[in-house]
């Protein structure tokens, strides 16, 4: 009896523990936004100044906040929010340049590849380009 | 299977070195694997340790007494209902029930930080592993509950009898939970730290919630701490300001002070380093608390420097304490503020001035509990020599008009709007919170002839309680002025502003229990009736008549059980059976008051002496207002339930593409 | 223009009569007994006194024999015209002074009521000073910290109005759409 709990008890978290080691490393981390990551900190401060927006607002009509006080923080608060905005629309504008540009990337090299075995001549980037109808 | 509790120790105890170890390791090598694989370690103690906890249960219930444990706490007579009890009745219990609770929730926050904060968490892992590493360390070296005796008793002690009442089911567990779960937003805040990131604040809204919950759980141990010495310890009153009170009520201070600093670090970025001092701090205050509450014998604070388990804590708590001190002076230039205070009215210079109040509370009541021992180490004595005693007539006094100050904060700060609040338009709204104040100040010192202090404290309640009724009113009616009628004016208002709201729900809470507490405080009566049976007296506009008293016997007491019939004002109330039992297995009495309890007042009757001659003397409380300190722990709850609830904002995508064609009229 | 909000007069008077009704409460709450002043008197030295068998129990609270003794003790004294601090000098005398609750207020240990108000002082001052060094300088409007770079007019005004409308708040107070405020984004759900 106690045999079996003793398997029960070391090996069963043995086998946990290892099994990171063990697994295939096609697996690499589980997709984590990353903490740090520019985006994450833009989502943050729009977070922030959004809240603040409302709340300001919120005080405003409660009384608790002059109309001076209020025009003041709104416009900070406005300046931050549109600035956020604006860079991750930047951000995503890139983003998007950087994938059209690994799209046509791939084309070409699944065109060269196909016309190698046909023996064709492969085409030009622009050629690749306007075939994708971008 | 207590074999397989003693082997389940040892392996957990291996485990948590190596979540603590490969944890580190793996961060700081960049070995992600490792890092991976102890905070899998982390997921599977637990079970590991429930293990162990099962091996204690079945032991108790199997009555095997070989278990030393078991024979300490419990014996054949005792019902199979109180095992729960007895687990942790005793130090070797309790510590191995903390850390159950703790491994428990440690994987549920790891899981909540994992995806949200990768580079912290290996960190946080680490941190945790390091604690679960220490309490294990203690459990299977020095208070081991599954040891073994060298000769079995036939039976065992039983039970302490002052543990068998509702109260201790869940006072104790809840108490320890609290203190132990400090240790989370700490984690995460010193893995942020260590992590490069505590400048970053990406870690504030998981350490706010966390330190929310653990707030909850320790205000929560508090009150129902509270409510038992109140019912069951037959004083008539429930705080006493003894050395375990006052080590769980500290990191309590701290934590309050904590998760109101946090938010500020959430909206603005600032007080980042404030922040890392403070939770540094609660969880110092905590781990003195869990040592100083652990089960067993209630030590003062001489046994506490007494024991080698004391010392052991005390290095722990030193390691902790300096370590994350020096991880904060190295990182201290990763939390500059990224912004300022724009003035001294706002509310986060109301916020800095309720952490400082906090701290000087928490400090008082510190140096109020280490003081004999300053004392004595000062006059040359060997500790020990008791000459003298700190109690709770300095802690009112000293520790009271600073809490005073802290209600009155408490009402006023909702009035301050973030980042700068004009004076006039301060003064303006505290009109009417001032008036209430004045108004009940004079109608509560002109009917009771009291000290003015009492006078002067229900008038602060007042003036909290209009002040944070007035936000409710005012958001109401500015939202009706755009249409919407009252009852939906004030749902909407509480639905679109969780936070602020659950948190003004909170504060109300806090304040029936301050009401409570500073009437019963001030207005309690007492007096002491000598009484035959048959007789009648009546106190405090109650009429009582003393019955009789009966003895009953059970299987391990003596209970003396008198019966009043109890009248008020004509009015038939009904039986009521204040006892004392007498326990000769511990010879230990132990009396239970009957409390008859309205909102507007208590009355507790509680037996002092049963003569043989026939006359009995009783003891007769009439405490105001205490029903509304147990009320306050629901409202406490939903409110601070409500302020977790996440509040999303509206996604820079909906902003750029509103949905048909919705766009205001800017 | 937002109309600084003056509670209406039949709020007014309600809240009146709510902090009169509060007030009423209160006192009856606290509508003490009649205790002759010499046991009032009594209960409180009790509560002053510490039981020297049961540590941390005042003689109020312990059912001890000896606490119990003490009490009539004190009563007694009472009686024949002791003073409060006579009866504690006569208990600090037989006991030491660790039988009173709190430390004497001389001495040593004057050190425990000192600190506490100079903890508390010293609190606010050095708040003070952390407040006025994280404050900003003396001009709010156009403060030493502008925003780090200019937004443009022409992007605030493309999106503040869109902001707001998400947020469900007016612009410059103008009445605004009666939206569900909660939070979502502007797909607002009514």
């Amino acid at each position: 009896m106690l045999v079996l709990y003793a398997v029960l008890i070391v090996l069963v978290p043995a086998v946990v523990i290892l099994y990171p080691f063990l697994r295939r490393k096609g697996k690499v981390g589980e997709s984590a936004e990353d903490e740090s990551s520019a985006h994450a900190e833009l989502a943050r401060r729009w977070d922030a100044a959004l809240s603040s927006l409302k709340s300001a607002e919120l005080e405003r009509s409660v009384g608790n906040l002059t109309e001076d006080d209020y025009q003041w923080l709104r416009g900070q608060y406005m300046a931050e929010a549109v600035q956020v905005m604006k860079a991750m629309e930047l951000e995503e504008q890139q983003e998007q340049e950087l994938l059209a540009t690994i799209d046509l990337e791939v084309k070409r090299i699944r065109e060269r590849a196909l016309g190698a075995a046909n023996g064709k001549a492969p085409k030009t980037r622009e050629e690749s380009a306007e075939a994708a109808g971008e | 299977m207590i074999d397989a509790g003693q082997l389940a120790l040892a392996v957990a105890f291996v485990i948590a070195a190596y979540a603590a170890a490969g944890s580190f390791l793996g961060a700081v090598r960049r070995v992600p694997e490792l890092a991976v694989s102890a905070r899998y370690a982390l997921y599977v103690l637990p079970l590991v340790l429930l293990i162990a906890a099962a091996a204690l249960l079945y032991a108790f219930v199997a009555h095997d007494f070989s278990v030393r444990y078991v024979a300490e706490h419990s014996n054949l007579a005792m019902p199979r209902a109180y095992t729960w009890v007895a687990f942790y009745a005793g130090n070797a219990g309790s510590l191995l029930f903390l850390t159950v609770v703790f491994a428990f929730l440690c994987v549920v926050a790891v899981l909540s930080i994992r995806r949200k904060l990768p580079h912290t968490t290996p960190y946080a892992v680490g941190i945790m592993g390091l604690v679960l590493t220490f309490f294990l360390g203690i459990i299977l070296f020095l208070a081991n509950p599954l040891e073994r005796l060298p000769v079995v008793p036939p039976d065992g002690q039983g039970i302490n009898p002052l543990l068998v009442h509702f109260g201790m089911f869940i006072h104790p567990p809840v108490q320890m939970t609290g203190l132990v779960s400090v240790a989370i937003p700490f984690s995460i805040a010193i893995g942020a730290m260590l992590a490069r990131r505590g400048g970053r604040d990406e870690w504030v809204e998981l350490g706010r919630v966390w330190g929310m919950v653990s707030w909850l759980i320790l205000t929560f141990g508090l009150m129902l701490g509270a409510w038992w010495a109140y019912t069951i310890l037959g004083w008539g009153g429930y705080w006493a300001w003894d050395p375990v009170e006052n080590s769980a009520l500290m990191p309590w201070l701290a934590m309050t002070a904590f998760i109101h600093s946090v938010m500020v670090q959430r909206r603005r970025g600032m007080f980042r380093m404030w922040n890392m001092v403070i939770i540094i701090l609660a969880f110092t205050l905590a781990q003195l608390g869990m040592f100083i509450n652990r089960g067993g014998a209630v030590p003062s604070v001489h046994s506490f420097a007494q024991s080698t388990m004391g010392w052991l804590f005390l290095l722990f708590m030193g390691l902790t304490l300096f370590g994350s001190l020096a991880v904060f002076v190295w990182r201290m230039d990763t939390l500059r503020s990224r912004e300022r205070l724009d003035s001294w009215f706002s509310r986060e210079s109301a916020f800095l001035l309720q952490n400082v109040l906090f701290l000087v509370v928490a400090f008082v009541t510190l140096w109020g509990s280490i003081f004999p021992l300053v004392f004595e180490a000062s006059q040359g004595l060997k500790v020990g020599e008791v000459t003298v005693t700190v109690g709770k007539p300095y802690f009112d006094r000293v520790n009271g008009p600073i809490l005073l100050v802290l209600i009155l904060l408490m009402g006023i700060g909702p009035l301050l709007p973030w980042r700068r609040a004009t004076l006039q338009n301060l003064v303006r709204a505290l009109r009417v919170p001032l008036l209430a104040g004045l108004v009940v100040g004079v109608v509560v010192a002109a009917v009771g002839v009291r000290a003015p202090m009492a006078a002067l404290a229900l008038a602060i309640c007042a003036v909290a309680a209009a002040g944070i009724l007035q936000e409710w009113v005012r958001g109401s009616m500015s939202r009706h002025r755009r249409g919407e009628s009252y009852p939906v004016a004030f749902g909407r208002l509480l639905a679109a502003n969780r936070p602020r709201y659950g948190g003004y729900v909170v504060h109300l809470g806090i304040l029936m229990l301050a009401i409570g507490a500073v009437a019963s405080s001030f207005y309690s009566v007492q007096r002491d009736f000598v009484m035959r049976p048959g007789d009648v007296a009546s106190f405090g506009g109650y009429t009582f008549r003393y019955l009789d008293v009966q003895r009953i016997s059970f299987a391990d007491r003596d209970e003396d059980v008198a019966r009043f019939d109890v009248s008020s004002g004509g009015e038939q109330l009904g039986v009521m059976e204040p006892k004392r039992a007498f326990y000769p297995a511990f010879r230990i009495g132990a009396t239970r008051a009957a409390i008859r309890s309205t909102a507007v007042e208590d009355f507790y009757i509680v037996p002092s002496e049963f003569n043989d001659d026939g006359r009995a003397v009783f003891r007769v409380y009439v405490n105001p207002l205490v029903w509304w300190m147990w009320v306050s722990g629901p409202v406490i709850f939903l409110g601070t339930l409500f302020a977790l609830s996440p509040q999303r904002q509206p996604t820079p995508a909906a902003v750029r593409f509103p949905a048909g064609a919705r766009t205001a009229k800017a | 223009m937002a109309a600084q909000p003056r509670i209406p007069s039949h709020l007014r008077g309600l809240g009146v009569s709510v902090v009169l009704l509060l007030a009423l409460g209160l006192f009856a709450a606290c509508s003490d007994a009649d205790i002759p002043p010499l046991e009032r008197r009594a209960q409180e030295l009790n509560q002053a006194i510490m039981c020297p068998v049961c540590p941390g129990e005042s003689i109020d609270q312990s059912q001890n024999p000896l606490a119990v003794q003490m009490r009539g003790i004190v009563a007694e004294k009472l009686q024949e015209g002791w003073t409060d601090g006579q009866i504690k000098d006569f208990f600090v005398e037989r006991y030491g002074p660790s039988v009173l609750l709190e430390p004497p207020a001389s001495g040593v240990s004057i050190a425990a009521w000192v600190l506490p108000p100079v903890a508390f002082v010293l609190a606010l001052a050095t708040l003070a000073f952390a407040v006025r060094a994280m404050s900003r300088s003396r001009s709010p409007r156009h403060g030493a910290q502008a925003t780090p770079t200019q937004v443009s007019e022409e992007d605030m005004a493309r999106y503040a109005g869109r902001i707001e409308a998400a947020l469900g708040i007016g612009g410059d107070g103008a009445k605004a759409e009666t939206r569900p405020t909660d939070g979502r984004d502007g797909k607002g759900s009514g």
